[in-house]
């Protein structure tokens, strides 16, 4: 309970704290139960001690890499949002959390990272930009193709014999998922009524990037934006628990130390990485210059005796020609 | 077997008359692949969901009494058995290894002469374990499975509580699912019984099974003309 764990997570972007519903739900939870967490944000999963995101790294027992798992032992450190539920409202929690992965979740990476549109324009441009050279070439496409197969898994080998035909069906499914999780928050603050508990925690995750973020292919978002009570309830969570869009609030000193860290080490490294790549280019070239001749050093007796007729051979050549 | 048992039970709470017929082609004649199916006139629909959609459309439903929030709920609870009790007895049954040996790959391949039940055995337990692997299962062990299953159960009975079914008087859709499975692990001889004692130890679900088999098996199984291996395959839950 003493020490400040660390919790590595996918960069903000949206006006979210983090585009990644899996990192976006524990920040969410830690929020929630004011777990003291140096939160770093990073632009690729390879910063990550385990080398995925997002990942909890613990004094005692390593580093946690699954959302569900870091959640646990949050839990397990005192910091439970589901103290005050009955049993039975532990039980709908588990019973909607079930719904959510089922029906909503993998038709929200559908829509960010297979929908061909979105994933071109929207999700791999953001990527991209984010993700530090020489990454941005090859990890989001490589992102594509995990997230490509993992769905292909799911949903059985039907997927691809008749795509559109089972994705209507799954897009009909995950509409009336948002619609029967509209019915069961009705106009209550949160789902077990006035404090977050962890079920707030996972559907704002999930909601949260779908609301927010700019797609050009839409049909699941326009069905989320027609159900006013869930986008009230994810601006609100926003304002309550992240209030400055994104970042850290400033009250807060370990996490301005991880926050300010993290961007702090973004900057140096950029920077180092242009010089060293402008550096390596020189160096590419003046080596290529002296191996092949261009360019000698004439010291008088200094340096190999062969090198000094060549280079007079070859100036010699040039000029005849 | 759980969803065998899972639409039979609805189907029977709809009162509508059901013939099994067991077949080894199952899965080639089904239009999802997926097993089991029901093949009404020329239609052939497979798959919980879509039987009670085609049902519904036909006029029956199950559900129509339930308000907004208890549908949501429902199937919410629907999901759960879905995420965490299939998923744990496909693990079980494909990914135990002492389990894959002694039981299902001889069961699954009994239809088919050597090598082609070794073959298809395998193929099979490959494409499951991909699929775990996908879902985040393949790093769990047995005592995190049988902890999960154990989680569910506790949902599931407190939802239960003292009710005789899930949404008070009425069956849904939910009992029927609930019951395929839980008939399912109850009777299935398995190399352990870790699995039926971890649902055994709630009282509600052990004696809500049993008053669904009272209730809507007893009576079909004389109507039943399946097959001989189909009666036989029935085992009852009163001993």
């Amino acid at each position: 309970m003493a020490a400040p764990m660390e919790l590595f997570c996918w960069a903000g972007g949206w006006g979210l704290p983090s585009v990644d519903p899996d990192c976006l739900a524990v920040l969410t939870y830690a929020r929630f139960t004011g777990a003291p967490l140096k939160v770093h944000r990073v632009s690729s999963p390879w910063r990550s001690p385990s080398g995925r995101l997002p990942a909890l790294k613990t004094r005692d027992e390593g580093t946690i890499s699954k959302t569900q798992q870091i959640i646990t032992h949050l839990r397990k450190q005192k910091y439970n949002a589901d103290y005050d539920l009955s049993a039975t409202q532990g039980a709908d929690t588990l019973a909607f959390v079930s719904l959510l992965e089922e029906k909503l979740l993998p038709v929200l990476i559908h829509t960010f990272w297979v929908d061909a549109k979105n994933y071109v324009e929207h999700t791999r441009k953001w990527y991209a930009e984010t993700i530090p050279f020489p990454l941005n070439f090859f990890l989001p496409n490589c992102m594509h193709k995990q997230h490509v197969e993992r769905l292909q898994l799911m949903w059985g080998d039907g997927y691809m014999e008749d795509e559109e035909k089972l994705e209507k069906e799954l897009y009909r499914d995950a509409r009336e998922c948002l619609t029967l999780l509209s019915q069961r928050l009705g106009s209550q603050k949160f789902f077990f009524g006035d404090s977050p508990a962890s079920l707030d925690a996972f559907v704002f995750s999930r909601l949260a990037p779908l609301l927010k973020a700019k797609l050009p292919n839409g049909k699941l978002q326009q069905h989320l934006k027609s159900l006013q009570n869930l986008c009230n309830y994810c601006t609100s969570i926003l304002s309550l628990y992240f209030p400055w869009d994104g970042g850290d609030p400033p009250t807060s000193a370990p996490r301005v130390g991880g926050a300010e860290g993290g961007d702090a080490e973004e900057d140096p490294h950029k920077r180092r990485n242009q010089l060293l790549s402008v550096l390596v280019g020189l160096a590419a070239m003046l080596g290529y210059a002296f191996l092949s001749g261009i360019v000698s050093i004439q010291r008088g007796a200094v340096g190999p005796a062969g090198r000094q007729p060549i280079a007079l051979e070859e100036e010699e050549e040039e000029e005849e020609e | 077997m759980p969803k065998s048992q899972a639409i039979q039970a609805f189907l029977q709470m709809c009162n509508l008359p059901v013939r099994v017929v067991c077949r080894a082609n199952a899965e080639y004649m089904s239009p999802s692949g997926k097993v089991p199916f029901i093949h009404v006139g020329n239609q052939v629909v497979s798959e919980l969901g879509p039987i009670v959609q085609f049902v519904k459309a036909k006029g029956h439903s199950l559900s129509d009494g339930l308000d907004e929030v208890q549908k949501a709920e429902m199937k919410a609870y629907m999901e759960l058995v879905n995420n965490m009790l299939l998923t744990a007895e496909l693990y079980l049954q494909w990914c135990d290894d002492v389990t894959v040996e002694e039981i299902t790959h001889p069961r699954y391949g009994s239809p088919y002469p050597w090598p082609l039940n070794r073959i298809l055995a395998y193929q099979k337990q490959w494409e499951i374990r991909r699929k775990m692997k996908a879902i985040g299962w393949a790093g769990k062990s047995l005592e995190q499975v049988l902890e999960d299953v154990d989680q569910c159960c506790q949902a599931l009975s407190q939802r239960l509580g003292t009710q005789p079914y899930f949404f008070n008087k009425q069956p849904t859709e939910l009992d029927a699912l609930v019951f395929g499975h839980l008939f399912t692990i109850l009777t299935t001889q398995l190399t352990t019984d870790e699995l039926s004692e971890k649902v055994k130890n709630y009282g509600n679900l052990t004696a809500f099974c049993r008053r669904i088999e009272q209730q809507y098996f007893e009576g079909h199984d004389k109507d039943n003309s399946g097959t001989a291996a189909a009666r036989s395959a029935k085992r009852s839950l009163l001993r």
